[in-house]
């Protein structure tokens, strides 16, 4: 009972101390923000136009026909499409997120004035109300012109559960991982080197608080301000994105890993290293890695093989493929495993912090 | 024997690498006295409270708080419990008040004392919730001492508690600890501030460089170390002392000086200058600062010792 109550003073101390400095508010909360709003605004520009896959099977004497042709040309003509022929049927594709097909007989039924092409698309995707709008123009544009048929070309929909990744859906569990990585790591430097040089950890060594109370504080509170961020974030992701994230018991187990990680990495570099600036600069050395090589930006698959190889060496990559996995996947089979890699590496880090750590030359 | 001793310290040595920070040191504390080290910056004084506190390892010799050894790593939590410390350039918490740094402490200990009573105690009414980081030096120093008596100690450590004060708020601080004396506890209080050391202490170990250089009461030193009392002259020509086979000397704000012993010499000198109107006349004791000089051959300062 006694440690408990120890341990929350500690949690709640540090609490406190987060919601009235400004300067802690602006990196858990602000920074992560920020981040994501100006990415999620480049990657919004620059994926204006939607990736498009047309399976023409309307073929005569090996020459598409001229009504296929001339559908396909009204697509292109509204600009919002990528358009991406191919020849093969890959309805196993997950990354095709929406493929129209011109059928076989195409010209042919839209001459007798039953026509139909089909749209394969996952219906519960951001983008498929705005294509599926798209087309359903297009569809009406060809139907006036064929006013004299008696019945106008149709649509079938078809509906496919896709993969396919928005950049801004992939980028926003990675926010949260950045978040909980700059927070636990730079916070817990912070806090010892300042408590050091001001005398409040030598003050706390001469009374009975045990350094074991004190770093399990610490987790406590860096495991609450993670699942604060990350519900922020969450938030703000789904109304300025419309991302919908799925939540899960898993992600809070993730989180709390994360408070083990990253601020055991923390008190591992102020205990390595003294000096508050020379601490701080390691700080960066081992953020800066992990910000760019654990699939925050960029996927991890794309890399090269050395710089992939690195990126299974940090702690990151398995919070941020656990998250991804779980908030935007549903995916609970994948994160568990990654969630258990961050567990691990998580009570180590926090094992090498508390052995290593000595009240008294803190 | 009937004499408690709070901390017993035997042969205690101290050494980083291959400097010797304490050098074979034996001392007692006596249950319920104010006790000062007194020395320069330097000479070891927080080394040896911080061995005593069980905060630092000693190179050699025993150290007993209570009656029990600071070696004894299971039993240091016995220690802890029953001391209260205020470090050297002390701080605490920024972000919280001087209410939840006092309760923060007082969880800590599953101690049962009246935050508030002790605010009143200190005089930081006004200043319940106030952040720490918002505090006056003086009030840090006070809320420092507060939060070292929250497990109402037996025994209290402050190192340098009135360093870079005014002197109001110092002698707030005094006050203070003169209080706490009262209520009886025993009281370790580490200081290069002469006047304090004088002012407050029952008993005083004079080190340097990590050595004893002498111990006593103050009253005790001044006597043994603190050389002759003095009449000084101010506005007094030097042939008004001629014919009187005086000893004196004049010093360099052009003043002068004539020993004494005893209170016939004292007034038979000053007979002498009844009918000079214009003199100025000062009786002077000597202080600590002439204990240091005559054992030291230096005077202490601020930044050290000067020759």
């Amino acid at each position: 009972m006694k440690t408990a109550l120890i341990i929350f003073t500690v949690f709640r101390g540090h609490l406190k101390a987060w919601k009235r400095n400004k300067t802690t508010l602006f990196w858990t909360l602000a920074f992560p923000l920020l981040l994501m709003l100006l990415f999620g605004g480049i990657f919004a520009l620059q994926s204006d136009k939607m990736d498009l896959y047309i399976e023409n099977q309307n073929i005569v004497n090996n020459q598409p026909t001229l009504a296929s042709l001339q559908i396909i040309e009204l697509i292109n003509i509204t600009d919002a499409f990528n358009i991406i022929e191919t020849n093969e049927i890959e309805d196993s594709d997950k990354q095709r997120i929406r493929t129209i097909i011109i059928p076989k007989n195409f010209e042919q039924d839209l001459d007798s004035g039953n026509s139909s092409i089909i749209l394969i698309m996952d219906e519960s995707h951001q983008s498929f109300s705005r294509t599926i709008s798209l087309v359903k123009g297009i569809i009406n544009e060809i139907n006036l012109e064929q006013q004299n048929s008696k019945q106008p070309l149709t649509l079938i929909q078809k509906h496919i559960i896709s993969s396919d990744l928005s950049r801004i859906e992939y980028f926003v569990p990675g926010v949260i991982g950045i978040a909980i990585m700059s927070t636990g790591i730079f916070g817990t430097i912070g806090t010892n080197t300042k408590y050091r040089k001001n005398g409040v950890i030598k003050k706390l060594a001469t009374t009975p608080l045990s350094k074991f109370e004190w770093i399990i504080g610490l987790v406590l509170y860096h495991a609450v301000i993670g699942i604060v961020s990350a519900i922020v974030i969450s938030i703000v992701a789904s109304i300025v994105f419309g991302i919908k994230l799925i939540w899960s018991p898993i992600i809070i187990v993730l989180l709390i890993a994360g408070a083990l990680t990253f601020p055991g990495i923390g008190m591992i570099i102020s205990t390595v290293v003294r000096e508050e600036e020379e601490a701080d600069a390691a700080g960066n050395i081992i953020t800066f890695p992990m910000l760019f090589l654990s699939g925050t930006f960029f996927q991890i698959e794309t890399m090269p093989g050395a710089m992939q190889i690195i990126a299974r060496a940090l702690p990151l990559t398995y919070l941020n493929n656990g998250l991804r996995e779980t908030m935007i996947f549903g995916n609970s089979q994948a994160a568990l495993l990654n969630c258990g890699i961050v567990v691990i590496i998580g009570i180590l880090s926090i094992a090498i912090a508390m052995k290593i750590t000595k009240w008294t030359d803190l | 024997m009937t004499e408690k001793f709070a901390i017993s310290v035997k042969s205690l040595i101290k050494q980083y690498g291959k400097f010797t920070a304490v050098d074979g040191i034996s001392f007692k504390v006596k249950s319920g006295e104010i006790f000062s080290l007194l020395g320069p910056n330097g000479a070891g004084k927080t080394t040896i409270v911080e061995i005593i506190e069980c905060l630092k390892k000693p190179t050699k010799g025993e150290v007993e708080v209570f009656g029990i050894n600071i070696r004894d790593l299971k039993k240091q939590i016995n220690i802890k419990r029953k001391i209260g410390v205020m470090p050297q350039n002390f701080n605490a918490f920024d972000w919280l008040t001087v209410k939840e740094n006092l309760e923060y402490f007082k969880n800590i200990y599953s101690s049962n004392k009246s935050v508030v009573k002790l605010i009143e105690d200190i005089g930081l009414d006004g200043k319940t919730d106030a952040l720490y980081k918002t505090l006056s030096g003086g009030m840090k120093q006070r809320l420092g001492i507060a939060i070292s008596l929250i497990n109402e100690p037996e025994l209290l450590f402050l190192d340098e508690p009135t360093a870079g004060l005014d002197p109001q708020a110092r002698r707030d601080t005094w006050n203070l600890i003169r209080k706490l004396k009262e209520q009886g506890k025993t009281i370790f209080l580490t200081t290069h501030y002469m006047e304090e050391a004088q002012e407050l202490s029952d008993r005083i170990l004079i080190i340097i460089n990590g050595k004893i250089v002498t111990d006593g009461s103050p009253n005790k030193l001044i006597e043994e170390f603190g050389g002759k009392k003095l009449i000084i002259l101010r506005n007094c020509k030097e042939s008004l002392l001629e014919n009187h086979s005086l000893k004196y000397e004049i010093n360099f704000k052009g003043e002068v000086q004539i020993p004494f012993e005893n209170n016939e010499h004292l007034f038979k000198i000053l007979n002498i200058f009844t009918d000079i109107p214009d003199i100025e006349i000062e009786i002077k004791k000597p202080d600590l600062n002439e204990v240091f000089l005559n054992l030291t051959g230096k005077r202490m300062t601020a930044e050290g010792l000067v020759k």
